[in-house]
């Protein structure tokens, strides 16, 4: 470790969000040094989970690196996007999707850091298959 | 958490995921092998084949010699003779006099062999000793001289073996280079982008439709048929003619080959010179095919007198919390234990398992909307009924990626007595409801 730390906040401190609503929050880096730190990409994505392979789709995405010039990348960043409509968060039994809020850190000599923080869009309760018996 | 470029990344249930970067690597060095290859075979190609020829074409300059004596000149490979027209001639230019075989610029490389040896028996006989014919020299080579000027189409229509190679290597090279160490996030975003491009450049109808619900399908090809009672005819997603055709061929070829060996173990015995082995072959074969045949025809036989299912539905696409009306339209002739409407929701899930795609589905809802006992089907009066049913206020919307599935259908299901049970289903779309969040209902 290099000593660098995310911290991801979004705002009102929510895990829940319906279709079409604002989702905000403000991302902050600390590191010792300026070039501790040589890209970040932030995305607001959803991705699969379980018996098939994954899928993933960004529905909201930043880089900031070296094409950006000299900027100081530990400075906060705020980042705010409606969200869609769809795919809502889901649990199934073979399928899940889950969104999240997802800061990659790309650190000197190729390593990088994953941060994330998850949150449900819609109200999907989690799948039952017909014939388990009701708790 | 930081993390270097590794092997193998973190196990997913049984199955390990590779690792991107490692992957990457392997596919651009074999991506830049086939690169250089193609580059090195094109090279090659002009060399011998086309610049030998394109100079003799244009740079050669016309000069007069004198035929001496032809010949088929013959050369042994391991796919039999070869042939090629030879012909000596003379000629004198700046006061040299010069007596070589030729005939066209390839056999200055060796080549120019094909086979035909009547062929080239033709073209010699063009040539005759002692008179004068055309020729063409190469100035800077005097002794180098061709008395026929090919266009061999065929090397030039053989360059596009390796242009081939190299294009399509060389935008697999680029398009890995590009995405050489980008993040998945990335790759996914820069996808989503050129899809939109694509979509917006040729005026897809369905762009709005999936910018206003991504990842669920469109149920523009499910709503073209207006129905008769209701709104919609709902198309069906199964049809079964082409297995059943499949079925029956297959059982036919497989029944002939087995009588054709049953007839001829039957010879052999006949001839009191019996083939074990082929009676080994022959015997279970018939037994397989006779199995075939009971199978095929209980399949067949399942949708004997079965005519054709219509389901119309009152409103397209679906919401949860919905409730539709269907209009259920069976003809036929036949009697059968049950026949119902099933609303389905399943679950599919497609992995590589080695180089396999395999696809998991589950079934996460099920609920009878319609149900006849002993129903009986006649021409005259087809089966008619027309019911409402509720989609699930908190259903999980028809979701559909990659790999992932999330699907909704109606399902028309009959079993009969003597028949094996049928299925007929129509896919639904559901989108979700966009209701606002009331308070403590998500998690």
């Amino acid at each position: 470790m290099n000593g660098c730390q995310v911290q991801l906040l979004i705002d009102g401190d929510r895990q829940s969000f319906a279709p079409g609503e604002t989702l905000a929050g403000e991302c902050r880096l600390d590191a010792p040094r300026r070039d501790d730190i040589e890209a970040i990409e932030l995305s607001i994505m959803w991705y699969t989970e379980g018996t098939g392979d994954e899928d993933l789709a960004v529905h909201y995405f930043e880089r900031r690196g070296p094409e950006n010039g000299r900027t100081d990348l530990r400075e906060p960043r705020r980042f705010s996007t409606e969200l869609p409509n769809s795919p809502l968060s889901y649990d199934g039994v073979i399928v899940k999707l889950h969104w999240c809020v997802r800061v990659r850190v790309f650190l000197p000599r190729g390593k990088d850091m994953l941060v994330e923080a998850p949150f449900q869009l819609g109200n999907v309760p989690p799948a039952k298959l017909p014939e388990e018996p009701s708790a | 958490m930081s993390r270097r470029v590794r092997f193998f990344l973190k196990k997913r249930g049984s199955r390990r995921t590779g690792s991107q970067q490692t992957g990457s690597f392997g596919w651009m060095l074999f991506l830049a092998s086939l690169f250089v290859g193609g580059w090195l075979l094109l090279i090659f190609m002009v060399r011998t084949e086309i610049v030998p020829e394109w100079r003799a074409n244009r740079h050669f300059r016309p000069h007069t010699c004198t035929v001496l004596t032809t010949r088929v000149g013959e050369k042994t490979t391991d796919e039999g003779k070869l042939y090629r027209p030879e012909v000596k001639i003379q000629y004198e230019l700046d006061g040299q006099e010069h007596t070589i075989w030729t005939y066209n610029i390839a056999q200055f490389k060796g080549g120019g062999y094909s086979s035909g040896q009547e062929d080239k028996e033709a073209v010699i006989a063009r040539f005759t000793a002692g008179q004068e014919f055309p020729c063409w020299y190469d100035p800077d080579r005097p002794s180098v001289a061709v008395v026929y000027r090919s266009r061999a189409w065929l090397a030039w229509a053989m360059l596009l073996l390796p242009a081939s190679f190299i294009t399509i290597s060389g935008s697999g090279l680029g398009y890995a280079w590009f995405n050489w160490g980008a993040s998945a996030e990335r790759r996914a975003s820069l996808a989503r982008q050129a899809q939109r491009a694509v979509q917006l450049d040729r005026f897809d109808p369905t762009v709005m439709a999936s910018s206003e619900y991504p990842f669920i399908p469109t149920e523009a090809d499910l709503t073209n048929s207006p129905g008769v009672h209701l709104a919609y005819r709902l198309p069906v997603s199964n049809t079964v003619a082409g297995a059943m055709a499949s079925l029956i061929v297959g059982t036919v070829l497989w029944n002939l080959v087995g009588l054709f060996f049953l007839i001829l173990m039957v010879q052999s015995f006949v001839r009191y010179q019996p083939e074990w082995l082929l009676a080994a072959i022959a015997i279970p074969f018939a037994v397989a095919g006779g199995y075939l045949i009971r199978y095929t025809v209980r399949r067949v036989g399942g949708y004997a007198g079965l005519g054709p299912t219509l389901l119309e539905i009152s409103g397209h696409p679906l919401h949860p919390g919905g409730t539709y009306t269907i209009n259920l339209s069976q003809s036929g002739w036949l009697d059968l234990r049950m026949l119902e409407v099933v609303l389905a929701c399943d679950e599919r899930a497609t992995f590589q398992q080695g180089t396999n795609s395999r696809t998991n589905t589950r079934r996460v809802y099920e609920t009878t909307v319609l149900r006849f006992d002993k129903p009986s089907i006649r021409p005259e009066t087809s089966l008619e009924a027309e019911v409402k049913f509720t989609v699930p206020a908190h259903a999980m919307h028809s979701f559909r990626s990659g790999h992932n599935e999330v699907c909704w259908r109606l399902i028309v299901r009959g079993e009969g007595p003597g028949r094996p049970p049928f299925e007929r289903d129509f896919l639904l779309v559901v989108r979700p409801s966009l209701q606002p969040l009331q308070q403590g209902q998500a998690a």
